[in-house]
């Protein structure tokens, strides 16, 4: 719910703005959530990519954590309105996100590539040899 | 295979081939509007976004805000948005920031709109 004042000087811009913001859905992904696509894992042979839009985001309000074939995205958005703005529209979502990507399979903590450029983190991930097919021996009785 | 079917299948082919060619989103970037005594503030998220893929003009008292972003060369994504604005704001004095994939403008009031605290002076 989009909470408005009305100042008579603006009343203008905030009739427009009032007229959007009825199809503002949840996002923390630059857009409509509606519109916005979801990230998904993109596998090519024994690597992984992930991307996810996080505008706004610091590298450090940004921590990666990866649990075997897990990997967790902490995020924290800082809110940039000053106690005496008023607001006129709000659409943008403030505060922690997390955000819990299922792998393929098991990747190398060590080799990770991790970029976060423009409001976009870009992961790009290879597949741990332990991960690899392997053999289960059956024994005869 | 007949040519009936030959024909089917390079059309759809064609189809296909251009779809990849250019998948462009359309999309709404979400906002946020704060106002103070001296300007009004937009924060919009362009996820992606380098300054030259940006472009904000003014006509006809809108603000139009709009960003074409490259994400590959299947993805597209271009993020549009208007404002209408008041005539009281000064639209020849907008400042432009883009910082982690988040544009913010910055759009002054006019000098004579903005609210002046007139001095009480007791009588004596």
């Amino acid at each position: 719910m989009v909470h408005m004042r009305t100042p008579w000087i603006f009343q203008d811009l905030v009739e427009e703005l009032d007229r959007m913001s009825r199809n503002a859905g949840w996002t923390f992904c630059g857009a409509d959530a509606a519109q916005s696509r979801l990230s998904a894992v993109e596998v090519d042979g024994d690597q992984a990519s992930y991307t996810l839009d996080l505008p706004g985001v610091a590298e450090t309000d940004l921590e990666l954590v990866l649990e075997n074939d897990r990997l967790r995205i902490l995020a924290r958005r800082e809110d940039l309105h000053q106690a005496e703005d008023e607001v006129l529209l709000h659409e943008r979502t403030y505060g922690e996100f997390v955000q819990e990507v299922k792998l393929p399979w098991p990747v190398r903590e060590e080799e990770v590539e991790a970029t976060l450029k423009q409001g976009v983190l870009h992961l790009i991930m290879k597949r741990s040899p332990e991960a690899g097919p392997h053999k289960i021996e059956v024994n005869s009785k | 295979m007949t040519t009936d079917e030959k024909t089917v299948e390079n059309e759809v082919t064609q189809t296909e081939s251009k779809a990849k060619t250019v998948d462009k989103s359309y999309l709404r970037p979400v906002t946020d509007v704060y106002k103070d005594d001296d300007a009004v503030r937009i924060l919009m998220d362009v996820p992606g976004a380098n300054d030259e893929d940006i472009e904000v003009s003014v006509h006809d008292g809108q603000l139009s805000i709009l960003a074409e972003v490259n994400r590959s060369e299947e993805d597209v994504r271009v993020y549009e948005r208007s404002f209408r604005m008041d005539r009281r704001m000064d639209t020849a004095k907008i400042e432009a920031l883009l910082q982690r994939g988040v544009l913010q403008l910055r759009i002054p009031f006019h000098e004579e709109a903005r609210p002046k605290r007139i001095q009480v002076r007791t009588a004596s």
